[in-house]
């Protein structure tokens, strides 16, 4: 699904070059879930523009679906930002359609996809009627309603609390088994990266490389005590380990 | 139930002030035997204001409608100029400031240089009140439309839409919240700038109507003058805010 080769990524602040990215080699295959690691700062959301295709490289390149070239490939992938980024003139369906609206070729059934993040009550809300997680849960049926085979997430889950968190993940976990779409996940922190995930990958901090891949063998349907367990807790050891 | 005791107090606090004004004012007239030609008592004021209610009526109009004009003319040019600096960089740097500058110039000062290039008519007035409204409406949308996320942004993007569909589904809705206020700021602007322009030459007008009550040293027929405008001035005010809480809804308002 996607190929990074050799990918770099320089900024360049007051005429001095500051490497973001050192020359990445990662993939990621069809419908698989991986979480990217690393402590703040370090240049995971880099990355992930850097696979969105909203910033170009340096150097090396991002292959999505082999075929990035093609304009129409874009429209197969959807991002979710830390913030909701939800226009507050728009109620809830209006938010969510917005994909849709801009490009008049794609249809989509918007009510299904708000159903799915358990919003169809809220539907006629404006985001500020709404708290923080469902604004998010918007921001996630937005991203869906274009049946993205690939959702790109960016610390999506960060600003909530724990029992928001929690819940959402377990909700992102039922729209993956149910759509499969491929996910690439940020975030710092370790133990919901395990939770979800197929592949953590562990970036160091800026220049960020590839330090590791832990391949999380857990069974795919998981709850919540998932997180109690041994092989969990053992598996956040490990990452932590690592990631110092 | 607790509420609408608020809002009556909110109501009754500020119509007393304004009769206790009156009164006191009334008073010291009567105390003081102050003429009419320096200050005219409110009664007197009123009973100008019945005898020639359909002439101030009529100067009110036209100012108004000077106001008005320029108004429309200066906001819609301030807001094309907006998008204009938006889309090209090398255009705002070089005329921003100036528009900064200009805005806390006494612009008004060319009222008499519009009224040579313009004429004694309307022209005059509602160049004055164009170009009075137009500074705060332009800084406001210069400021909504460059006020976006820039997750918005890559949100828009991402998802690659046009240039065209980030300004109409973006960049615009985002600006409201800051060309409205703008907007409140301007009517009271172009009614000024109207009226100061009456009073460099005119022969209809409050302003007209001010400067040639003034000749015959009819002081009352200026308070009204004054009190017709200034209640003109408001409702345009209150106008352009009630469309402000209708368009931009989601604001927060205290």
């Amino acid at each position: 699904m996607i190929q990074i080769k050799n990918l770099t990524k320089d900024w360049k602040t007051k005429g001095k070059n500051l490497t973001a990215i050192d020359n990445i080699d990662l993939s990621v295959s069809k419908g698989e879930f991986v979480s990217i690691i690393g402590p703040s700062g370090c240049g995971k959301t880099t990355l992930l523009r850097l696979i969105a295709g909203l910033i170009k490289p340096t150097s090396g390149e991002v292959i999505v679906n082999e075929e990035l070239s093609k304009r129409n490939s874009i429209k197969k992938l959807s991002v979710v930002f830390q913030n909701p980024v939800l226009l507050p003139w728009r109620n809830v369906i209006e938010n969510v359609k917005l994909p849709l609206e801009l490009d008049n070729n794609l249809k989509s059934s918007v009510k299904d996809k708000i159903r799915l993040v358990g919003l169809s009550s809220f539907k006629h809300y404006y985001p500020k009627e709404l708290s923080g997680g469902m604004q998010q849960r918007v921001s996630l049926a937005r991203a869906l309603v274009l049946n993205p085979e690939l959702l790109l997430m960016d610390e999506p889950f960060g600003a909530l609390d724990e029992l928001n968190r929690n819940k959402l993940n377990l909700e992102l976990l039922k729209i993956h088994r149910r759509l499969n779409p491929t996910i690439v996940f940020v975030t710092h922190s370790i133990s919901e990266a395990i939770f979800l995930s197929d592949k953590v990958v562990i970036l160091s901090n800026g220049p960020a490389k590839v330090k590791d891949i832990v391949e999380i063998q857990l069974p795919r349907k998981r709850t919540i005590e998932l997180k109690e367990t041994k092989k969990f807790q053992d598996y956040v050891k490990c990452i932590r380990q690592k990631i110092v | 139930m607790h509420k609408t005791k608020n809002s009556l107090k909110e109501i009754l606090f500020p119509v007393a002030t304004f009769f206790i004004i009156l009164i006191v004012w009334q008073l010291i007239d009567f105390v003081f035997k102050i003429k009419e030609v320096i200050l005219p008592n409110p009664i007197e004021i009123f009973n100008q204001i019945i005898r020639n209610f359909s002439t101030l009526i009529g100067h009110t109009y036209i100012t108004m409608f000077e106001a008005v004009f320029g108004f429309i003319a200066g906001s819609i040019l301030a807001i094309l100029i907006a998008v204009l600096f938006v889309y090209s960089s090398k255009s705002k740097k070089a005329l921003y400031p100036y528009a900064i500058a200009l805005k806390a110039t006494p612009l008004y000062a060319l009222a008499p240089v519009l009224v040579i290039w313009f004429g004694n008519g309307m022209p005059a007035k509602i160049v004055m009140s164009a170009m009075v409204a137009f500074f705060p409406v332009l800084v406001g949308a210069v400021k909504g439309f460059t006020a976006i996320e820039p997750e918005a942004l890559d949100l828009f993007r991402s998802l690659s839409a046009s240039e065209l569909q980030i300004f109409s589904k973006l960049r615009f809705p985002n600006a409201l919240p800051y060309i409205l206020p703008s907007l409140k700021i301007a009517t009271t602007l172009a009614v000024v700038g109207a009226t100061i322009a009456e009073f460099t030459g005119a022969s209809r007008g409050i302003g007209h109507l001010i400067v040639n009550s003034s000749y015959y040293l009819e002081t009352s027929m200026m308070f009204a003058g004054i009190i017709f405008i200034s209640i003109a001035g408001v409702l345009f005010f209150y106008l352009i805010e009630f469309i402000e809480t209708k368009v931009v809804f989601w604001q927060v308002h205290d």
